[in-house]
């Protein structure tokens, strides 16, 4: 035991701990990393491709009222949505969405548009 | 089965509405091995956890979702393996499905 | 005549990780009986894939257990691909063995760690887990989470290996190696931890197979059975050979996992450096009809998938029977006898994954 853990322990003994103080210092998440569904709905047409892919029902969408609803606190940020989505409106970020103290759902009101007006 | 010292691998249940379906599974040299039974809802079915032990976790779990008694079943745990007591019973038959299952919870 | 006495052993208990509990009758401080309560964690999982939409379930059966996740999705997406009929292509299968040794490594080192606290080298734990941490990075970065990858789908992978990300790849595992390779050698012959384990839990050839364990504690009793003998996916190109111990106690249940570690990152080396170029996705499409069984190889031993589907989009049945499920009875069996202070050890010894059993 001492002679196999020895220099593990001196070097722990004079190095850096490898542990950071989080709040304090922050590592920067990689680059392909799932952390946050970010929608950006200028580009949506209401197709309900994400909402019919979304294996936890985090979507939800009126298509007659133009109402968008995206629960954030029961996505589980698996991308297939992303995927799904003709226009690419939704994008994963790598960084993970921050604490907060009240959970909201985001809600969009869009125009319905016309899928003929876009080919004209 | 026991003879040729077979693993018992797990056994499945499908409801099939009429009865139920029961697949013994086991694996012999790295080949899976299935028995095929049907069996009666409301009959008890005698249970193989004299011959392989192993099995009472796999029957005890059917004796919850799917409602079938086993016979002979050591240690049973009448229907509460997993499901508590306010839960609903019998969770994974067909009909619960069109009944929904907040109305089957007593 | 000794008094006996029944302890209530969890289910909220240091060692456990997941609520289990045994009802321990113990004579002094012999234990006669083992009764385990299952439950506390049950989600009707099952259930619940029965209401999915058979892609949908995927993400599902990926949160059956937090620690082999992705050993789940590929056994679901292979179950699915052989009911639809598809080629995974090779580029695909070999990512898929990349990333299931990936979880070996990090379930094994886990699992290392717990094990040193059990028996309470509180050092050692802290080692094993920030050899682990590089796996998860590893993980994070290829894979986009840290246990939970969603990379796997059906007909392929979701996430490519870019041929610097390879490289650098094969270099963090040779670390890995180096780093765990200095950690071995505790684990093999210091003597407090043999003075633990040794002659500890025994459990014997005849009694693994018939109570049908599976995984680490069938092999470190001497039965050389591994899933991954059947040669599914890119393993039959491996010349896999499985670890086996004959001593069937907590010592050789250790040794096997230790030595699983480094054959798995022997195998990761060598599929990263043999990965075949080409797609990585082909698209499917078709009825879903049959039923079909598929054995895979968590870190934990031998799981059974049977999925059967006449609907065409939800399924009719979904079992998965995990390898603690099957596990739990040679538990029972290895308990009777032991003292009081070995049950946290004998517990751990088989790598209990509460979440798994239940489902």
């Amino acid at each position: 035991m001492f002679q196999a853990m020895m220099p593990t322990v001196l070097k722990n003994l004079f190095n850096r701990p490898v542990t950071r103080e989080y709040p304090y210092t922050y590592r920067e998440p990689f680059k392909s990393a799932r952390g946050r569904l970010v929608l950006d709905m200028r580009e949506c047409i209401m197709c309900t491709a994400c909402e019919k892919r979304c294996p936890a029902g985090a979507i939800e969408i009126k298509r007659k009222e133009g109402l968008y609803k995206f629960d954030p606190y029961s996505c589980v940020v698996c991308g297939a949505c992303v995927e799904a989505c003709p226009e690419k409106c939704l994008e994963i970020d790598s960084d993970w969405r921050r604490p907060v103290g009240e959970m909201k759902t985001e809600v969009w009101h869009i125009e319905p548009r016309r899928k003929k007006a876009d080919t004209a | 089965m026991w003879d040729k010292k077979c693993r018992l691998v797990t056994v499945t249940c499908v409801d099939l509405i009429d009865n139920l379906e029961l697949t013994y599974s086991f694996d012999h040299n790295l080949e899976l091995v299935h028995l095929r039974v049907k069996a009666e809802k409301d009959r008890p079915f005698p249970s193989i956890s004299g011959i392989y032990w192993a099995a009472f976790l796999a029957e005890n779990e059917i004796q919850d979702q799917f409602g079938l008694r086993f016979e002979n079943l050591h240690p049973d745990y009448q229907g509460f393996l997993l499901l508590s007591r306010d839960a609903p019973r019998t969770p994974m038959l067909r009909q619960v499905e069109e009944r929904g299952l907040n109305e089957d919870a007593v | 005549m000794p008094s006996r006495t029944v302890i209530p052993f969890g289910p909220q208990h240091p060692v456990f990780p997941e609520p289990l509990q045994l009802t321990l009758t113990v004579e002094d401080e012999k234990v006669v009986e083992a009764v385990p309560s299952l439950g506390y964690v049950h989600r009707g999982l099952e259930k619940g894939a029965e209401l999915n939409d058979f892609v949908k379930n995927i993400y599902l059966a990926e949160r059956v257990c937090g620690i082999c996740s992705f050993m789940h999705s590929w056994t679901y997406c292979s179950c699915i691909e052989e009911l639809l009929n598809i080629e995974v292509p090779p580029r695909a299968e070999y990512l898929r063995l990349i990333f299931a040794e990936l979880s070996r490594v990090h379930s094994h080192l886990l699992w290392l760690g717990l094990y040193a606290d059990a028996f309470g080298l509180e050092s050692l734990f802290m080692q094993c887990w920030r050899v682990r941490e590089r796996s998860l990075d590893m993980q994070e970065a290829a894979g986009g989470g840290r246990v939970i990858l969603s990379a796997c789908t059906i007909g392929g992978m979701r996430r490519n290996l870019d041929e610097d990300m390879r490289r650098a790849f094969i270099k963090e595992v040779a670390e890995i190696r180096r780093d765990f390779e200095r950690l071995v050698p505790v684990f093999l012959n210091d003597y407090s931890i043999k003075k633990r384990t040794v002659g500890v839990g025994v459990l014997s050839k005849e009694d693994a197979q018939s109570l049908g364990a599976v995984g680490p504690t069938l092999r470190a009793s001497g039965v050389r059975s591994d899933a991954r003998m059947l040669g599914y996916g890119p393993y039959k190109e491996m010349d896999f050979e499985p670890v086996v111990e004959e001593d069937g106690d907590c010592y050789a249940r250790g040794v096997v996992r230790v030595k699983e570690v480094l054959q798995a990152l022997d195998l990761i080396t060598r599929a990263l450096e043999r990965l075949p170029e080409g797609e990585i996705k082909v698209n499917f499409r078709g009825r879903l009809k049959g039923e079909v069984f598929k054995r895979m190889e968590q870190p934990r031993g031998e799981m059974l998938y049977y999925v059967r589907a006449s609907r065409n989009k939800n399924l009719d049945r979904f079992r998965i029977r995990t390898p603690t499920f099957a596990n739990i009875p040679p538990l029972l069996k290895m308990l009777p006898g032991c003292d009081l202070s070995d049950v946290p050890v004998i517990t751990l010894s088989i790598d209990p994954c509460i979440s798994c059993t239940e489902r």
